[in-house]
């Protein structure tokens, strides 16, 4: 089968693949992240649990790097194949929001491209698959409604992954989907649909949720039970885990990366990308290009363009070597990210490229090194206050509050002031009093006042949340201390902004005083009744079958990659113009090419290469309503034959490449469904005014000029036709036809 | 007028608590039974579709995916296997839904796995309606109400977990506690027990008042039922051949009035306990008898596991009579100083609903019965039975299980020849090195506790006014809710899937219900054989010719028969079955290419390529089954449903004249 990609784009294709029989997909397993080797440093316990005894990275590294096989077999590993748990964490977060937008951006596509109201319905697309070894779970929905609700559950997969819940099976789950919403519909996939599905496999092998994650956090509450002021403002234990995570995951993911940018490169032969021509071929595709891209074009000098080819050409390459650099791979990775920044996000303000650019640039968060948490976390630091969280160190509810807050405090600002507030009076109501004092604005009158002496620090701490900041000895009430309170943690204004929307603030306050005033029962409520004063407890260090079985999981996940990475290897080489003939591999296995084709991880690099696309054409469908009126479904707007306009198409992505494909011979056989969605646009829209009594479908195509050479008149073809009485199936189109009605079926016996 | 008021209260609290005690009320410890046997129920059958998953459920085989989707049987059908093409596709799957029924079964993750497993019943179902019979849409059912249940709050390992960690004993006084930790409540309360209890009822009463044919009138059922050869097992065949026209009758009547009788019993509100034994005797008696005479896939099995969700405390007090018998009482003396021993023998002690089992350390030779010395009890455990008879090693391992009910499954290997040596082997390897596999698991050993496993207790249930029991109420709320609208839509679907009910009430329904009954195949309409029982009988026969020459009929490996007699009848596997009985009607005449595409290709996916089929003709060969007194029944003229290449000679044309075979037995 051929693939849906266009080769003169992105398209990593696979036409050089030909293996007809299915295989089986390994479901890789993703594991934990500890070191193979035990010289590096303790072997951390599960996955999202810090290593207590952990020690500086640094340290090891100096021990590690010897003289030797081993010395050098330690520098590559610390070179290529680590990663810092807290890039890790971000990069979880960054890849879910890349994720979730990918997902979202499809939800107003849903009807024309991935339900059987569209022109790929699930049994045709199941009856001629656009590629071998296709799997798609998206194939079991057929209505609009149910691929609503299956997208609807990926986007919740996707959120919790980003916060971090169940991290593992979350990682495997959102690879499922990924790869399964990019093969409902394989023509329109690009690129940038393969970089993220590639970004997704590779990662799912990494331990993404040991920093910054709701895994983790539960972690630390069972690694360490609190019960003390002291044992709250320890802040050596529970350790926040620093481990460096060691994985041929890592190095796949960078190498890939390289490949990506070098074939890039290698593959711009043609002469637009040698006399500078190229980037302006870009920006008059009018599908592709944004408002902002069609505005820009007109006040281009031609020069700009020639500067913008090269500088592609160079910045490709540099990242390509930057990345590969086994020199102060820090900075070189860092400077690297930077101009991939520059160049993708320049790229994507101008063309829609779908997930491309956000994929390329999201990678890089995995490489954020270590010297640059050591150097720019205290530089962050200071930019953050410090706080006296003043709390009852009697109270079970408020030493559970303290722990958390202990925990969300990474720059470790927050200090956990013992007062003794006078008893508290369970019985009183003290609503009506606290109603009195409450302000409008959500915020308690007496929010900030200046330091009081100790005995009415003790029963402030009686009535409600109190937060000090030592720098001017101020004091901050209830809601207040709250928002205060967050402004020593990264992020933490963020976690409280709901608390500042009016009706929230006030019952946030009233929530904060009753806590305080009635410690009994908010300690029964929450039954932590026991734990202040209770021994201490932490959670047991693993076992030696927890250890036996994580390198057990360990080394299998490491297989897994090195499978992965041979078969992507010999991808790469099958795929790529520029490997010579002798270094292909002629003959490969089948479960090979399933291994790459079921979750699509292709490997030919070559946008816009070996030159950029010198024409530009769309779909124009002239049709017909029921009451007369003119109408293009496809723009919603009457038909409009111009192939320049000068704001371009204004099309997303998707409906780009479908305007560029589908008027391709290799896709003929999909017009048919093409011919039902139009008949069955009033029911997308639905609008019954706007069902079609008769239409064609052209595609209209014009060759681009440089600026200095004349226009040439656009191509029209006539691609479809229905209702009109020259319409006829074009000849030679095989296709069962499609009953509208199910027949009468058998009684059940 | 306070008064009248107060009494008012009281007498209608008194019927609310009458009603819920009879119509909301369940016991955990049968909803555990109860998992344990619908799990395996559903395991089996997702098994026996794993072993066909080819024909029924891939590309290759008589429904592609895509045609399914196309051409659906059904409105609104949803089946997560329509997404997989391939055998190896579909039987990574299966082999996941497998998964999920096993842990459904054992009761881990179980909330999770109610889930899983009822979107996995209904995918299965789903992909191939040829093969979906009213045991399908039982079960379906049946995954689907019972979701709402606590299916794991008792006999699973969820329930062994939580017991585990709600109190962590470090020694033998605290093993011997049993009311602590306590087990979870084992009422559960909740408007889905009565929806369960209606469904049941409207089952047996629509297949009852259904039955107004012929056949049920003059008592002649039984007789053609068992003259179903495509159906029929060997013992039905045995049943029908020897067992007099008239006990057959009488058994028909039989049949008639336990399904006319048990939706009364089963709703009767006075000495339920009774009538809830009475109903479950009476639907073992129907539906052992139907499941030992016939295949009718998971029909029967389920129907006799629907029974076991309403038994109650007294019924296990029953089971308990048994099971806690005086003779079952074991003593375990075990090592102290063992990690995996105390462990161990916790879990036994959750797995020891009747107490059967007493401990006592090895460090307290002054507790250890008679017979019992402490360098025996410091090498093996020591198991002392009721009759003061001493066990070692894995002797007394198999007389602890034993003490558990039903542990006699687990353990009879242990005293047969041959893997009894196995078990001794295995025993002494793990005796010998319990210490060091104590350590090696982090669990202690040498009278070591490990830090952090001091004694701790929490309660299971959440105490009332807390937090968690906050989020019980809330969940419980929503629960009750969704009970709600799932009873508001099967009501209206039982009125309109039932013609009795059509004729005496129509009920609109709304586009909502419509879509949720399709999508997850929630049918109920009743009538198992009704009106009438079938008359005739027929099977597909494969008139193929090889491609040298020979007659082959491959679902036979013989030649082909166009016989419809059989005196054995024709063993016929289940889907087999039901797909035969519903590719010859000519609604699925589009369907029949794929049956012709897998004939045609056949040999490959058996391996024999000698077998290949150059020409076939494939016939629905069928004969009205033999009236009482006879012995054969009048062959019907066999019907062409498909054909390929040239057949000639076709051994069809000798019945298309069909002729009386001989004389009928006389009644």
């Amino acid at each position: 089968m051929s693939d849906a990609r266009d080769d003169d784009e992105r398209a990593p294709d696979s036409g050089r693949d030909s293996s007809p029989d299915s295989g089986r997909d390994s479901s890789p397993d993703s594991g934990r992240d500890s070191s193979p080797d035990a010289d590096t440093g303790p072997d951390s316990g599960p996955d999202s649990a810090p290593d207590a005894a952990a020690a500086p990275a640094a340290a090891n590294k100096k021990a590690e790097t010897g003289a030797g096989l081993k010395g050098f077999w330690a520098f590559l590993r610390d070179t290529y194949g680590s990663a810092d748990p807290r890039s890790l964490g971000l990069f979880r977060i960054a890849l879910a929001g890349l994720l979730f937008v990918d997902v979202a951006r499809r939800w107003p596509d849903v009807e024309a491209h991935y339900s059987n109201l569209g022109w790929l319905t699930n049994h045709y697309a199941l009856f001629r698959p656009m590629s071998s070894h296709l799997f798609s779970v998206y194939l079991a929905f057929s209505t609009p409604g149910e691929v609503k609700v299956m997208m609807s559950i990926h986007l919740f997969v996707i959120l919790l992954l980003a916060v971090g819940f169940r991290t593992r099976l979350m990682q495997v789950l959102v690879a499922l989907l990924t790869v399964s919403i990019s093969s409902r519909n394989i023509m329109l996939e690009n690129g940038g649909w393969v970089v993220l599905t590639e970004l997704v496999i590779w990662s799912m092998f990494l331990p993404l949720g040991r920093r910054f994650s709701v895994d983790a956090l539960l972690a630390s509450f069972r690694a360490r039970r609190e019960t003390t002021p002291a044992a709250l403002n320890d802040r050596t234990n529970p350790v926040r885990d620093t481990t460096p995570v060691f994985s041929l995951a890592v190095a796949a993911l960078i190498f890939q990366w390289v490949v990506i940018y070098y074939f890039n490169v290698v593959h711009k032969s043609g002469p637009e990308w040698r006399n500078g021509t190229a980037v302006y071929y870009f920006f008059q595709q009018d599908r592709m290009v944004t408002g902002l891209g069609a505005w820009i074009r007109d006040y281009t000098p031609f020069v700009v363009y020639r500067v913008m080819t090269y500088s592609t050409l160079v910045i490709e390459a540099l990242i390509a070597l930057l990345l590969a650099s086994p020199f102060r791979t820090p900075v070189a990775r860092m400077i690297a990210w930077g101009l991939c920044a520059t160049l993708h996000l320049s790229i994507d303000a101008v063309v829609q490229l779908g997930p491309f650019s956000w994929a390329m640039v999201t990678m890089f968060w995995v490489l954020i090194p270590r010297e640059a948490w050591d150097r720019l976390g205290p530089r962050l630091a200071r930019r953050y206050p410090l706080r006296e969280l003043c709390f009852d160190a009697a109270s079970g509810f408020w030493v559970s509050f303290c722990r958390l807050v202990k925990r969300l405090d990474v720059l470790e600002h927050v200090k956990f002031v013992p007062v003794t507030p006078p008893p508290s009076n369970d019985d009183d109501d003290d609503e009506q009093d606290d109603d009195d004092e409450r302000e409008p604005d959500g915020e308690s009158a007496r929010s900030t006042e200046p330091a009081a002496p100790s005995d009415d620090l003790a029963r402030q701490v009686g009535e409600t949340l109190v937060v000090l900041d030592p720098k001017d000895g101020s004091r901050h009430l209830g809601l207040g201390a709250l928002l205060r309170l967050a402004d020593a943690i990264p992020f933490g204004t963020l976690l409280v902004l709901p608390a500042r929307i009016p009706g929230i603030s006030e019952f946030v306050e009233r929530r904060l005083e009753r806590r305080a005033k009635r410690r009994g029962e908010a300690d029964a409520y929450y039954e932590v009744e026991t734990l202040p004063g209770s021994p201490e407890a932490f959670a047991p260090p693993p076992s030696q079958a927890a250890l036996s079985f994580d390198r057990v999981r360990l080394y299998t996940r490491e297989m897994l990659v090195a499978v992965l990475v041979v078969c992507c290897g010999s991808q790469v080489l099958i795929e790529n113009r520029a490997v010579p003939k002798w270094l292909k591999p002629e003959h490969r296995p089948d479960w090979m090419t399933a291994i790459v084709v079921y979750p699509r991880v292709f490997q030919g690099w070559s946008m816009f290469a070996p030159s950029p696309p010198a024409d530009d054409g769309r779909m124009v469908v002239d049709g017909v309503t029921k009451d007369g009126r003119k109408l293009d479904p496809l723009t919603g707007q009457a038909p409009s034959f111009e192939v320049q306009p000068k704001e371009g198409f204004r099309m997303n992505q998707i409906w780009g490449d479908f305007h560029r494909r589908i008027g391709e011979q290799r896709f003929e056989g999909y017009l048919e469904g093409v011919k039902e969605m139009l008949k069955n646009y009033h029911q997308i829209t639905g609008r019954k005014q706007d069902e079609l009594r008769s239409f064609e479908v052209w595609f209209v195509n014009e060759r681009i000029p440089l600026p200095w050479e004349p226009r040439a008149a656009p191509d029209r073809r006539r691609v479809l036709t229905w209702g009109t009485p020259e319409a006829a199936a074009p000849p030679g189109q095989k296709r069962r036809p499609q009953p509208r009605s199910s027949p009468p079926r058998p009684p059940r016996p | 007028m306070v008064d009248r008021e107060r009494s008012n209260r009281r007498g209608i609290s008194a019927v609310g608590d009458f009603l819920q005690a009879r119509y909301f009320t369940a016991d955990a410890r049968f909803l555990g039974l109860f998992r344990i046997g619908f799990g395996s129920l559903m395991t089996l059958d997702c098994l026996r579709r794993f072993v066909v998953a080819r024909e029924y459920y891939t590309n290759d085989g008589f429904l592609p995916n895509h045609f399914a989707l196309f051409r659906p049987m059904g409105d609104g059908v949803f089946s997560l296997l329509h997404a997989f093409s391939t055998l190896a596709e579909v039987r990574v799957v299966m082999a996941l839904m497998l998964v999920a029924f096993v842990s459904y079964t054992v009761g881990y993750r179980t909330r999770l796995c109610q889930v899983l497993a009822f979107i996995s019943i209904t995918s299965l179902d789903a992909r191939n309606m040829f093969v979906e019979n009213g045991g399908d849409v039982l079960v379906n059912l049946m995954a689907g109400l019972t979701m709402f249940l606590p299916l794991g709050r008792r006999l699973s390992v969820d329930a062994v977990l939580a017991s585990l960690r709600a109190r962590s004993e470090t020694s033998v006084e605290a093993l011997n506690e049993r009311d602590r930790p306590p087990t979870p409540p084992n009422q559960f309360v909740s408007l889905i027990v009565l929806a369960l209890l209606l469904q049941l009822s409207v089952i047996y009463f629509f297949n009852f008042v259904h039955k107004d044919g012929q056949g049920w009138k003059n008592g002649s059922v039984l007789h053609w039922f068992l003259h179903q050869d495509r159906i029929v097992t060997a013992l039905g065949v045995f049943l029908r051949e020897h067992t007099p026209f008239q006990v057959l009758r009488g058994f028909g009547y039989g049949a008639l009035a336990t399904e006319a009788a048990l939706p009364v019993i089963l709703l009767f509100p006075f000495f339920r306990s009774w009538a809830h034994r009475i109903a479950l005797l009476l639907g073992i008696g129907l539906h052992g008898g139907i499941a030992l005479t016939s295949r009718l896939g998971p029909f029967s099995y389920a129907m006799m596991l629907f029974f076991v969700l309403f038994l109650g405390a007294k019924d296990w007090a029953l089971l308990g009579r048994w099971f806690g018998r005086e003779g079952r009482k074991r003593t375990v003396v075990f090592d102290v100083d063992c990690g995996v021993c105390l462990l161990t023998a916790r879990i036994l002690k959750r797995i020891d609903p009747f107490r059967r089992l007493t401990f006592v350390g090895n460090d307290r030779p002054e507790l250890f019965p008679p017979g019992v010395d402490a360098e025996t009890a410091a090498r093996t455990v020591v198991v002392v039975d009721a009759k003061g008879r001493v066990h070692l090693e894995e002797r007394a391992v198999f007389e602890i299980l034993s003490a558990l009910p039903c542990g006699i499954v687990l353990s009879f290997w242990l005293r047969v020849p041959g893997t009894r040596e196995l078990g001794r082997a295995l025993y002494r390897l793990i005796a010998r090195r319990r210490l060091d596999l104590s350590v090696w698991l982090g669990l202690g050993a040498c009278g070591v506790t490990p830090p952090g496993r001091a004694e701790v207790a929490r309660p299971l249930e959440a105490p009332p006014a807390t937090f968690r029991a906050s989020v019980s109420g809330m969940a419980s709320l929503i629960r009750e809710s969704l009970c709600a609208i799932v009873v508001v839509m099967l009501s209206v679907q039982v009125a309109n899937d039932n013609h009795w009910m059509q004729r005496r009430l129509r009920v609109h329904r709304p586009e909502w219900i419509v879509s949720t009954v399709n999508t997850f195949r929630l049918l109920e309409g009743w009538g198992m054989f009704a009106p009438e029982p079938p008359y005739d009988d027929g099977h597909v026969v494969v008139d193929g010719r090889t491609k040298d020459g020979r007659k082959l009929d491959p679902f036979t490996g013989k030649e082909p028969d166009f016989d419809p007699y059989t005196a054995t009848g024709w063993g016929h596997q289940q889907f087999w079955c039901d797909y035969n009985n519903r590719i010859r009607f000519d609604g699925h005449v589009p369907n029949r290419q794929h049956f012709r595409d897998y004939l045609r290709h056949w040999h490959e996916y058996a391996g024999r390529p000698q077998d290949e089929l150059v020409g076939f003709d494939v016939w629905w060969v069928s004969d009205k089954s033999p009236p009482p007194g006879k012995e054969r029944g009048e062959p019907l003229p066999p019907q062409k449903l498909v054909s390929f290449g040239f057949v000639k000679d076709s051994g069809a044309r000798a019945f298309q004249q069909p002729k009386a075979h001989g004389p009928g037995r006389k009644p």
